[in-house]
């Protein structure tokens, strides 16, 4: 039995703490919107178009215990695809099975490898045309919405742009020059990022490919080359326990990691960074670790899964000065919220102990029991000397004690409400 | 860039926390994998008695980012009802004024108000949408709409009990003098008990029954054991409860012995901790937030034998799955390189950021140490490391396979 009035207390709002979907750094900050549902389970896999504007998955709808407890095959369940724009979701007409697929950059083309060869499929449409990458040792989709095509390295001396419409052309490149992958383009140049090899030396390179021409250009690689144009991803996963985090990718790891011992490029010495200071969440949670998480091309949404489920949240940049406040006022929510529970607790003492608070000495261990959470007590400074409080002239006027927090404190009085005063 | 390696090995692993199986010595369950109910933003879940519908309110999350950050919402929002049979979520009609709602045990009625207004207020017939306004006094009423035939909102002032019933109906029972009643324990269609107590003499204890045909009252006397028991018939049972161990929200078993050992896991990860999550009465299945989004997962009770068994087989595919992307990782980290795989020192560093996964490349043993894979005369069977799992170890091999191969 509840009484109405409780039943709203309780029904007080809830949820995860969208304060906390805020992260970033004092530069860029980000904000993690709340979720939208693609597709329930079990969805196995997923890839987006090089826009972000198509969602692709496989999805194996299955009650039967031993199937779901079992492993994946892509023989089991259907291809859809979501469009971001319109909000719907259409099956993939294709006739056979889809092993793999890579979606081009026109969102209309998918290349796909079935049971019966590869090819490229219309996603309007349903038609096929045959194409074969068997041989082809590097292979670079089109990333970029305004290249739907296919690039490949048949061999060391070859670049082959694959059409659409089945067509090829070849492009002779350097053949002491090795691609690592395609850094920026638009629909005259596409950039790649390579290296050369020569005694025992490695120098790092960019290769230029005019479209118009079928012409390629090289020049040293510098580390501006990559790119603030979207092509670099934004943000990354990090796994802690049994946790996933997305925070903002660190681009310098993963050149260093590629980089080789001996280069003759020397990175650009950047000045010493002063410590962040910053109320900013450096990370924030996105749910149990162990299914997919991939993050648009363009940096402004991430598809995740929960239990097998697909969900979208949308990644919108903020301001960051407007994020640190935002972080602020949620770090003085916090400490005015833990101040209070404390001052309660002092007040649920008093009620035991007629009226009389604990003194200074030992307050913490005879208020413990008092507490939901004992760590609240740790950073609270207690300022009454303790007595009874029964007749205390202005309760609601004197300090029981407070927390430091930025720029302020967050005080709790002796009737037990809290209030912000910031520093003078 | 996207190489035909990076689309072909690391997308095609998603099963592992699909579902997860625990349980106890006695008993084990399946968490089934997730079904969507809605997108966000919703704030409020109840599952109705016989747990076969899920009432939720949803708001249309704001375009704004402040409003979102601030936790602000300027639409209006909705009540639905999903029926968990019929796979769908229906709206409610309410009024538009209304901003609370208490569903009541019948599962067909609800009642609605605006805060403690003695206006805009009534109950709802969930089957037909059609209402009828009341001008109840909300701040003295109680609500005991959990129980199945309960369908009433409770008023008790003086020595008058009045039960307003959705059909228009009140009921009013005179209480006998001096007896206290504080908490209706059963609700049959021609019986309604009350726990009571004789005022000044909280010992004793007794129940107030209340015949619907014949409009009686009698009072009986109990001892405050037997009453507990009695009132302790309508708790709800669960299996399991919602353990919040931060960052985490589990389900974990209940009355797991100090120390005990099980060869299954007793908890299994659900959501994000501070969320919340709400079990059905049946114990068959958990409704719960992920971002402002609905989901729920069916909990199905399996074999205990089998349950290990699947854990035992789960934990395989799991080395199997970690070898393999360890062993792509490692591939793709050589291909950047002209074909050379790191070397033993630092190796983890290097292939990290191929994988982003930092424990599943601590649980891997590279055992080839470095070198041109392009040199390899027989990659398929060159052992490049391995991932230790229950009873063998998952080895991959250079040009990307894994093979189970079981302890001697």
């Amino acid at each position: 039995m509840k009484s109405i009035l409780i039943t709203l207390g309780i029904f007080a709002f809830l949820s995860n703490g969208f304060g906390q979907d805020l992260f970033g750094n004092s530069k860029e900050a980000y904000v993690l919107m709340p979720s939208r549902a693609i597709a329930s389970s079990v969805v196995r896999q997923v890839d987006l178009s090089p826009s972000g504007r198509l969602i692709f998955y496989r999805q194996v709808l299955s009650t039967n215990l031993d199937e779901l407890l079992g492993y994946d095959s892509p023989e089991m369940g259907k291809w859809f695809v979501y469009d971001r724009v319109s909000m719907n979701t259409t099956a993939l007409k294709f006739p056979g099975v889809i092993r793999e697929m890579s979606p081009l950059g026109d969102d209309k083309t998918v290349y796909f490898i079935s049971n019966n060869g590869e090819g490229l499929l219309n996603i309007a449409t349903g038609n096929v045309t045959s194409i074969s990458l068997a041989g082809v040792k590097r292979t670079y989709f089109g990333e970029k919405a305004y290249a739907p095509f296919i690039i490949g390295c048949p061999n060391k001396e070859t670049l082959q742009i694959y059409y659409l419409n089945g067509t090829t052309t070849s492009v002779k490149i350097d053949p002491t020059i090795t691609l690592h992958w395609l850094l920026s383009g638009d629909a005259k140049n596409l950039t790649f990022y390579g290296s050369r090899k020569t005694n025992a030396k490695r120098s790092l390179f960019t290769a230029t490919l005019n479209m118009l021409r079928m012409e390629v250009s090289y020049r040293d690689y510098t580390p501006e080359d990559h790119g603030e144009d979207g092509s670099r991803p934004s943000f990354t996963r990090e796994k802690s326990g049994d946790m996933d985090y997305i925070l903002l990718f660190n681009q310098e790891q993963i050149i260093q990691s590629q980089a080789p011992n001996s280069t003759n490029v020397k990175p650009t010495p950047r000045p010493p960074q002063p410590a962040e200071s910053t109320l900013i969440p450096k990370m924030t949670r996105l749910g149990p670790t162990g299914g997919i998480v991939t993050f648009s091309p363009k940096g402004d949404y991430v598809v995740y899964q929960d239990a097998g489920s697909l969900l979208v949240r949308d990644i919108q940049p903020i301001d960051p000065n407007a994020a640190q406040k935002l972080a602020m006022n949620e770090l003085k929510k916090q400490l005015l919220h833990k101040v209070k529970e404390v001052g309660l607790g002092f007040i649920m003492y008093g009620g035991d102990n007629d009226d009389v608070f604990p003194g200074q000495e030992g307050w913490e261990d005879k208020l413990k029991p008092y507490l939901r959470n004992s760590d609240s007590i740790r950073d609270f400074n207690y300022l009454y000397r303790g007595g009874d409080v029964s007749k205390l002239d202005n309760p609601a006027t004197t300090e029981l004690g407070f927390m430091v927090g930025p720029g302020g404190r967050a005080v709790v009085y002796m009737d037990g409400h809290a209030k912000w005063i910031p520093n003078p | 860039m996207k190489s035909i390696l990076v689309a072909l090995g690391f997308l095609a692993c998603a099963f592992a926390n699909a579902q997860e199986i625990f349980g106890d010595d006695k008993k084990a369950f399946v968490l089934l994998p997730a079904e969507v109910i809605s997108s966000g933003t919703v704030d409020q879940v109840e599952f109705s008695s016989s747990g076969r519908y899920i009432t939720y309110r949803r708001t249309e999350p704001s375009k704004s980012i402040l409003e979102v950050v601030k936790n602000e919402s300027s639409k209006k929002s909705h009540w639905y009802r999903y029926d968990r049979i019929a796979k769908a979520s229906v709206l409610i009609p309410l009024p538009e004024t209304a901003n609370q709602v208490f569903f009541f045990g019948d599962e067909q009625t609800a009642f609605y108000c605006q805060g403690g207004d003695k206006e805009d207020q009534g109950f709802i017939n969930l089957l037909n949408g059609a209402t009828t306004a009341t001008k109840l006094p909300v701040e003295s009423l109680t609500y005991f709409g959990e129980m199945r035939s309960a369908a009433y909102l409770m008023d008790f002032t003086g020595r008058t009990l009045s039960l307003f019933s959705p059909d228009g109906r009140t009921l009013t029972i005179s209480v006998p003098p001096k007896i206290h009643v504080f908490s209706p324990i059963v609700s049959e269609p021609g019986t309604l008990m009350f726990a009571a107590f004789i005022k000044g003499t909280p010992s004793q204890f007794g129940h107030i029954v209340y015949k619907l045909a014949d409009a009686s009252v009698t009072f009986v006397e109990t001892t405050q054991k037997l009453m507990r028991e009695q009132m302790n018939v309508n708790e709800k049972k669960y299996e399991f409860w919602f353990e919040d161990l931060g960052p985490l929200g589990y389900l974990t078993m209940q009355n797991i012995p100090k120390n005990y050992v099980s060869e299954l896991p007793t908890k299994a990860k659900l959501c994000m901790a501070k969320s919340f999550a709400r079990i059905s009465p049946a114990s068959d299945c958990v409704a719960y937030m992920d971002a402002g989004a609905l989901l729920i997962r069916d909990i199905k009770p399996i074999d205990a034998a089998m349950a290990k068994a699947a854990a035992a087989k789960n934990a395989k595919l799991k080395a199997m799955s970690d070898a393999k992307m360890s062993a792509l990782g490692l591939i793709i980290c050589a291909s950047d390189m002209d074909g050379v795989l790191p070397g033993i020192e630092g190796w983890e560093a290097k292939v990290l950021p191929y994988t982003l996964d930092g424990d599943m490349l601590k649980n891997f043993n590279y055992t080839f140490k470095g070198g041109n894979l392009s040199g390899i005369d027989n990659p398929a069977t060159t052992e490049l490391g391995f991932t230790v799992g229950p009873g063998g170890r998952a080895v991959a091999y250079c040009d990307g396979h894994v093979r189970w191969i079981p302890n001697p």
